[in-house]
């Protein structure tokens, strides 16, 4: 019986070490993007699968038509992140997670891998589409990151799409905040009967933390990289937090000498590893494959602080690959000849 | 014979690299200057100031700072001017390290503590004294992180927290978070107890002279555009399609940030970084003194950086984070990769300084300005500043 146990607990952590290996290096590929680590595989729905493979498949499509046209890198990312913005099932733009007060507070950035000009906005709330936003920043201003209120009146002088608030607002989002809302009245209810001297449950605790991101990484004819990264950042967070994605070495990186990367995860940890940069850095100062550089960083470096997450790398030589030690990683790439990979888990 | 060989040698690399590679640091004397470059105020990108120490046994640099490389021209400053920043420099020092010297002190103890003094003073720009965004607010950023457990915290935007350096340690101390902005900042931090003050506390006459004749300054050059590009002028009127390289303000009004490197009795390093930020920012702008790889680094396997500068070329560089690799996988010496990242940024038109300590005590400063307001202190106390000194 313990025999039996032990090799049934050996064969589930078997599985979990897969899990964590990420994709298989694809060549030719000129666009991959990700949707976040998504939800764990038991709570995942026949119905959700379809729209999230829908939406993927959308963000692709959209992508690889500007790069048919003729369009930039920066183009095929922004058009491929937009539709995920767009999408509600995926924490960016439209359907992204509620902070601690009940509101939403987008963060994207963009970085050009040929003129290394980056661009980010952080806690806008009103900007319909924060990944353009922050293409603007990169293009039209003297900075590189604009936050809040300032960020949101220099996207409405540059014509950028506005919205009122609520078009953020989604239903099962809003569920979700309410759950964590209630489970922390719960927690309070039984310290006061408990007496519990609990002073260092200061931060709200995370029940379920969803740390949903979209990104996107491309290479066009020029041989031109790009990345870019936008999010409703954490559930719950605290008014005022920032996650990496709107950080330019962190969520976000794209030299032409390197790689493009784009992370989603528990972003505290990626800006304190300075994750992307950090596996760009591998690539050129330790002369390590993007593949060996993003594993170090994924799955021995954060995963050995226990943080959660996953990053896209798509290297110079249109070489695509993927880390991640989570569950899943709603992940898909598009080649060269149009050829498309969906991946939610392990396939 | 050997002790000769190595002398000789040293001198020559560090004359070549500006440098001291580990194996012939007791050739050198304790806290010797190893390279003094030419007085050139306008360092061309490939010949940069570097001031760097070896660390021979016992003395070691633990405490390093930095005050900003947008110094006040050295035609306008007079000798009591330079003394009065020389004073708070070593005050600051001297408040580091009195900090690391109590029982239990942390790393962190020490740069808080020096950048405190800092921020204090209305001559540098950070805290008291902080420069005017384009509105005449004070909008102030800091950032703090520990080599050892590679924890961090910052704070952007804030407008009421007396000391944004110590709001940056609690929200990496307590809020489970590494970045926070704007009015969630100020609120969390005020929870927290840190020490708040009404904006008007930031107020200093020189800053709100050097905002309004910054606004002046930006008039007139738009005007000339309007009068040069004719037609097309109603773009040029727009402050932000101004291109960043043409639009070039005073040093002064670009680069003035404070910052901190030190290192505890344990050996674990730490950086620090305050700043008013830009004079005559956007309402919003954030450069990069906040944000974790740019504008503060610190890891134990390499070192802890401190920079100050044209923050968005620091950004796009991930400048603090970029000299860390070089030291970690390419194995520069701390000196010859803050120089190699300072010309980079020089190269794309960027002004900047770094403040760069190892856990072994070697310290290495590089600036590509006229000069750097700058200072270091060893373990035996002894405190050293500089302005326009090689």
């Amino acid at each position: 019986m313990v025999r039996l146990c032990l090799l049934i607990g050996m064969t589930i952590l078997t599985v979990n070490q897969c899990s964590g290996a990420g994709d298989e290096v694809t060549p030719h590929v000129v666009l991959g993007i990700h949707g976040g680590i998504g939800e764990d595989k038991k709570d995942m729905t026949p119905e959700l699968e379809v729209k999230v493979r829908a939406a993927l498949n959308a963000a692709l499509k959209a992508g690889k038509l500007k790069l048919d046209e003729g369009g930039s890198s920066l183009d095929a990312i922004e058009a491929a992140i937009r539709v995920m913005e767009d999408d509600p099932i995926l924490n960016a733009g439209r359907g992204a997670v509620f902070t601690h007060e009940g509101r939403n507070e987008l963060d994207a950035s963009i970085m050009d891998g040929k003129t290394k000009k980056a661009g980010s906005v952080a806690s806008v709330t009103i900007i319909k589409n924060p990944i353009t936003a922050a293409r603007a920043v990169m293009e039209k201003s003297k900075h590189v990151m604009l936050i809040g209120r300032g960020a949101e009146v220099f996207a409405t002088k540059q014509g950028l799409e506005i919205v009122d608030p609520n078009y953020f607002w989604t239903k099962h989002q809003w569920d979700a905040i309410n759950e964590i809302w209630k489970q922390e009245a719960a927690d309070e209810a039984k310290k006061k009967v408990n007496c519990e001297d609990d002073s260092t449950s200061e931060a709200p605790t995370l029940r379920k933390p969803h740390f949903g991101t979209v990104g996107a990484v491309a290479i066009d004819k020029n041989g031109n990289l790009a990345a870019g990264t936008s999010t409703g950042g954490m559930t719950n967070k605290m008014f005022g937090r920032v996650g990496d994605s709107p950080i330019i070495g962190a969520g976000t990186y794209a030299e032409n000498e390197t790689a493009a990367i784009s992370c989603t995860g528990h972003g505290e940890f990626f800006i304190r590893f300075a994750v992307s940069h950090e596996i760009v850095s591998q690539i050129k100062y330790k002369k390590v494959t993007a593949k060996e550089a993003v594993e170090d960083v994924i799955n021995r470096q954060l995963k050995g602080v226990n943080a959660e997450g996953a990053a896209i790398v798509l290297d110079k030589h249109g070489q695509f690959t993927t880390a991640r030690n989570s569950e899943g990683l709603y992940r898909g790439w598009i080649t060269s000849e149009g050829k498309t990979q969906v991946r939610l888990y392990d396939e | 014979m050997n002790r000769a060989c190595s002398l000789v040698l040293a001198t020559v690399l560090a004359s070549l690299f500006q440098t001291v590679p580990a194996w012939c640091e007791d050739a050198i004397k304790p806290n010797r200057l190893v390279v003094a470059l030419a007085d050139n105020p306008v360092q061309p990108a490939g010949d940069l100031p570097v001031q760097s120490w070896s660390s021979p046994s016992g003395v070691k640099v633990v405490l390093m700072i930095h005050g900003g490389c947008g110094v006040i021209p050295r035609d306008k400053m007079s000798d009591k001017l330079a003394d009065e920043h020389r004073e708070v420099l070593k005050a600051s020092l001297r408040a580091g390290y009195a900090a690391l010297q109590k029982p239990n002190a942390v790393n962190l103890d020490g740069v808080v503590e020096a950048i405190k003094v800092l921020e204090d003073s209305p001559l540098f720009n950070a805290g008291k004294g902080s420069v005017f965004t384009r509105e005449g607010k004070n909008e102030l950023d800091a950032s703090i992180m520990d080599g050892k457990s590679k924890q961090a915290g910052a704070v952007a935007s804030t407008t009421i927290i007396k000391n944004p350096i110590t709001a940056a340690r609690i929200v990496l101390e307590k809020s489970g978070h590494v970045l926070m902005v704007g009015e969630g900042a100020d609120q969390f931090a005020k929870a927290a107890g840190i020490e708040f003050v009404d904006p008007s506390y930031f107020k200093t006459e020189y800053r709100w002279k050097q905002h309004e004749r910054g606004l002046k300054e930006e008039q007139e050059l738009q005007e000339k555009e309007k009068a040069a590009k004719g037609k097309e002028l109603g773009k040029a009127a727009n402050p932000d399609s101004v291109d960043p390289v043409a639009f070039r303000r005073r040093t002064e009004d670009r680069v003035g940030t404070v910052g901190a490197v030190a290192i505890d009795r344990a050996g674990n390093v730490a950086a620090g970084t305050s700043t008013g930020g830009l004079n005559n920012k956007r309402h919003g702008r954030v450069g990069d003194a906040p944000i974790i790889g740019a504008g503060n680094f610190a890891d134990n396997d390499s070192c802890a950086i401190s920079s100050t500068g044209d923050g968005e070329f620091f950004l796009r560089a991930v400048a603090a984070h970029e000299i860390s690799s070089l030291v970690k996988y390419k194995g520069l010496s701390i000196a010859s990769a803050s120089k190699q990242v300072m010309s980079q940024i020089k190269d794309a038109g960027g002004d900047g300084a770094v403040i760069v300590l190892t856990r072994k005590g070697e310290g290495a400063f590089s600036y590509n300005t006229e000069g750097m307001y700058r200072g270091y202190i060893t373990s035996d106390g002894e405190a050293h500043v500089f302005i326009f000194e090689k």
